[in-house]
């Protein structure tokens, strides 16, 4: 089965702690799915066992390929992962570290950069708003520059699906706005774990519900938002919250 | 770009006046002309205005001194640039990280149990500084990751002084118990270059090149692991992989390095530091910019411990201490502050 993620009784952790049970799900290619659930629920480690950034028991595919024996350069190329926990320890600038993302397709030692490839980059901070600062060094930048330069960066790597941590975290609301835009515009296969509920229900394809790393639910946003499941998932009565 | 290559060119000059400062000044002063007549009659038997006295202390005693000097400072900061790379720890070093003095106990037990494998000869000393040194990272790693899941910056970084302050003790121990080997241990202790010669200078020449050349080689892959482990895994990097092969090739260079000469402390901290601030974090600038720096405070470093004092000789390891810690705290505080290296 090919153009889709499947997870077959996945089972992941850290260190002797498991924090995903036994978990099964499909994940179509072209679509904008979004993980739901409260802190702790195990929605990031769900994303990294899917990039094949944390060791998994099961079976987790992309397009038919089980992701932990895929070549990094080749994973790299199906999926990019946006973490939430992005820090900058030394002092590159914006357009170097935006540049990074087109590792997967170096393959010379030496290879100056052409003007595709310069090109490439360019387009990608213009799409993040962040062309007047490249020549900054990210550790001068604020939290949400610096989201901006992560997700340029993303967007350089060019993988299929693109996952991503909370991604409007930090985002002023006008660039929150745009990416969810653009996301919704874009056509690519985007699985995002979202902190916030209401943008989250109007751009997602499909939400998938997550308590203590057990799937509860996964299906449509207008099925979801009407569901008791959404309750049992945060703990409190969301529906009604939603209502409003 | 254009302005990246100037600065290497500079460095390059400064590299070669600080070489020449370093032949040039001592006892007895070789001014630059000479210099140049003494390796002129070397290498082509023209005749020039200088003495057989002056000729012997410049190409047996003060080139290889200098030229080894050089080239451990310059493979000291390499080592620096690689271990701050993948620890994404601007404060780690192979100092901090006791690499430097597991080599130097590598080096001490080779020497007090008198072993010797004819096959290795002249490196078998090397060796047992290479394997000193790779035990003691390794040692350094997985303790920190016992004791701190996250493994962060100041964990390893205290970790490391307490793995080198516990490996300096037995050293210690050792050169009591061999006082036959005494001198030659508490020498590891505080570093110096002298009485070397240019059969050191060709092993270390031939150490640095490999290792050098293989790091420059993964300069995009040391890029991207200076932004996390995962990070640079969801770019395409094999982590452990690169991670294993870089941490080899930075003992490499400073346990042969160290064997040498003895653990000399701060160059591999405070030259990546200046190599950032003048040309960027990209790594390949950062890389050859590091151990041009790193060769430069080295062979300073050295004529100021042959000459300060004279005719009494400072260790050099003392000197660059006395420089380099102040240096550490500036770092360590300045980061406390801005979070950023």
């Amino acid at each position: 089965m090919s153009d889709r993620i499947i997870l077959e009784n996945v089972r992941a952790g850290y260190r002797g702690k498991e924090v995903l049970h036994d978990i099964s799900l499909e994940i179509p290619s072209g679509k904008t799915v979004l993980i739901l659930g409260e802190n702790g629920s195990g929605k990031s480690t769900l994303l990294k066992a899917m990039a094949g950034l944390i060791p998994y028991e099961g079976s987790i595919t992309v397009d038919g390929k089980e992701v932990k024996k895929m070549p990094p350069k080749e994973r790299a190329g199906k999926i990019s992962l946006l973490s939430q926990m992005n820090s900058a320890y030394f002092s590159y600038t914006v357009e170097e570290t935006v540049r990074m993302g087109r590792y997967r397709f170096h393959t010379g030692l030496f290879e100056t950069v052409g003007d595709k490839e310069a090109e490439k980059v360019e387009e990608c901070m213009k799409k993040t708003n962040i062309l007047e600062i490249r020549s900054e060094r990210i550790g001068e930048l604020s939290g949400g520059q610096l989201q901006r330069v992560y997700l340029a960066q993303l967007f350089a790597q060019e993988s299929d699906y693109v996952f991503l941590d909370e991604p409007t975290n930090h985002l002023d609301l006008k660039y929150r706005v745009g990416l969810e835009q653009e996301l919704k515009s874009s056509g690519r296969s985007i699985v995002a774990v979202y902190h916030d509920l209401i943008p989250a229900f109007s751009i997602a394809d499909e939400i998938i519900l997550i308590k203590d790393g057990h799937v509860l639910k996964i299906g449509a946003p207008d099925e979801i938002k009407t569901s008791e499941v959404l309750n049992e998932a945060f703990g409190m009565d969301v529906v009604s919250y939603l209502g409003k | 770009m254009k302005n990246k290559w100037l600065k290497l060119i500079i460095l390059l000059l400064l590299a070669a006046v600080a070489l020449s400062l370093a032949v040039g000044l001592g006892s007895v002063s070789i001014p630059l002309p000479e210099q140049f007549s003494i390796l002129l009659g070397k290498f082509f038997g023209t005749s020039g205005n200088y003495t057989d006295t002056s000729a012997t202390i410049l190409t047996t005693i003060r080139m290889p001194r200098a030229f080894l000097a050089f080239l451990v400072g310059g493979g000291l900061a390499v080592a620096g640039v690689v271990t701050q790379s993948i620890l994404q720890n601007p404060l780690a070093s192979s100092y901090t990280l006791g690499v430097s003095s597991g080599a130097a106990l590598g080096a001490a037990i080779m020497t007090v149990m008198e072993i010797s494998i004819p096959i290795l000869g002249v490196l078998l000393l090397p060796t047992g500084g290479f394997l000193g040194g790779l035990l003691a990272v390794l040692f350094v790693m997985a303790l920190s990751r016992k004791i701190d899941h996250g493994v962060s910056s100041h964990t390893v970084v205290l970790i490391g002084m307490i793995v080198s302050m516990f490996t300096n003790a037995i050293i210690t121990l050792l050169s009591l118990l061999f006082i036959k080997h005494e001198h030659q241990i508490i020498s590891w202790t505080m570093g110096s270059f002298n009485g070397k010669r240019w059969y050191h200078v060709a092993i270390l020449l031939g150490a640095d090149l490999i290792a050098i050349i293989l790091t420059m080689v993964r300069h995009r892959e040391l890029d991207a692991l200076s932004f996390g482990d995962e990070h640079a895994a969801s770019l395409g990097v094999n982590v452990t992989k690169v991670k294993m092969r870089q941490l080899i090739l930075a003992s490499l260079l400073t346990g042969i390095s160290v064997c040498f000469t003895g653990t000399i402390g701060f160059v591999d901290l405070i030259a990546p530091h200046i190599g950032r601030k003048l040309i960027g974090a990209t790594h390949k600038w950062m890389i050859p910019v590091s151990f041009l720096i790193g060769g430069i405070l080295m062979t300073l470093a050295d004529l100021i411990a042959r000459t300060i004092l004279s005719p009494m000789e400072l260790p050099v390891g003392a000197v660059t201490a006395l420089i380099g810690a102040p240096f550490f705290m500036y770092i360590y505080f300045s980061r406390r502050n801005k979070n950023v290296g």
